[in-house]
């Protein structure tokens, strides 16, 4: 957090003493203030007025990034039925470094891009992980399915720190090979395979995120390249996506 | 802990869908607004230490999150 250049504070209506064991138990390092009363909470004008007996005073829970000159930049509340935001993606948004850094990796017959949606997650948060392949001038990869060839496919290595869903990939386009006058799925322009995963709430990565580690995915990247005339060797590329666990585990 | 926490944001929920059905708050309109001033605090921290916009401040600014509670 601090690293992107905002420090970050968040407000309940918690005594201090509640705020201090939370923070223990969750090895919280930015500060938690205690707006005990709800003074600020009301002045702000986001007190949940429908909240009564012990819930009486907590706010409506959002976000605000506020500039250095004290205007609010962005805000972002959590909508009665809408999943939560994380308060990094607002963060993200505003830092221009919102999507994890591309790397990309030279295969023998085509150029890998290999992104995650973000560079900061909190737990429990699904995010994307893209490959992106361009296959060289003339050639074309297997779609999945693509029966006689191999076809391309993304394989995540399993981990308990998340779930991973099904990869996504795009339709592909069919290809008639000349000397053998069949027709075939290919991809033979930039193409992108999508795969999402959602971060483990264990106790091993809440201990994790407390510290602002960072989570690396890896897989492999498998696929066939073919151009006119000739089919290339099977290769398969390691790739990895990076992302920094968020601290931010407050509701 | 665990549990426990998820059972109330369970009945939290219940509560909050059967108080939005009568009537629903715009979130959106609450507090100030993108481009509006924000206003100054002064509250203690539990690292012990009291925070304003200033002091909470980092090179670029501040992130301020409301939440609703540590305790349950």
């Amino acid at each position: 957090m601090k690293r992107d250049g905002y420090g970050l504070v968040a407000i309940s209506y918690d005594s201090l003493e509640t705020l201090k064991g939370f923070a223990s138990r969750h090895g919280i390092t930015f500060p938690l203030l205690s707006d005990a009363g709800s003074k600020t909470i009301t002045a702000w004008g986001i007190l949940n007025t429908e909240a009564t007996g012990r819930t009486a005073g907590i706010p409506h829970p959002g976000t605000f990034i506020i500039d250095r000159a004290g205007t609010i930049v962005s805000r972002a509340f959590e909508q009665p039925y809408q999943e939560r935001r994380s308060a990094t993606s607002i963060l993200n948004q505003l830092s221009g470094t919102s999507p994890g850094q591309t790397t990309a990796i030279r295969g023998a017959h085509a150029t890998l891009a290999v992104k995650a949606s973000d560079a900061v997650a909190a737990l429990g948060h699904r995010i994307t992980l893209s490959v992106q392949i361009t296959p060289d001038p003339k050639n074309h990869v297997y779609a999945p399915g693509q029966k006689g060839y191999i076809p391309v496919n993304l394989a995540v290595t399993a981990d308990p720190a998340f779930k991973a869903h099904p990869a996504k990939y795009p339709a592909p386009a069919p290809f008639v090979f000349v000397p053998l006058n069949e027709t075939v799925q290919v991809y033979s322009t930039p193409f992108t395979i999508t795969q999402d995963v959602t971060l483990a709430l264990t106790p091993d990565m809440r201990a994790r995120a407390a510290k602002g580690d960072v989570l690396t995915i890896r897989g492999e990247l498998e696929y066939q390249a073919c151009d006119d005339t000739v089919c290339h060797r099977p290769e398969t590329l390691p790739v990895e996506w990076k992302v920094t666990l968020s601290p931010l585990v407050v509701r | 802990m665990m549990k426990r926490l998820l059972l109330v944001f369970a009945m939290c929920a219940v509560v909050s869908a059967a108080g939005a059905s009568t009537q629903q708050v715009d979130v959106n309109t609450l507090g100030p607004q993108a481009g509006q001033k924000a206003l100054d605090f002064s509250l203690p921290g539990h690292d012990g230490k009291t925070y304003n916009l200033a002091s909470a401040a980092g090179p670029k600014g501040t992130m301020l999150v409301f939440f609703r509670s540590a305790d349950w």
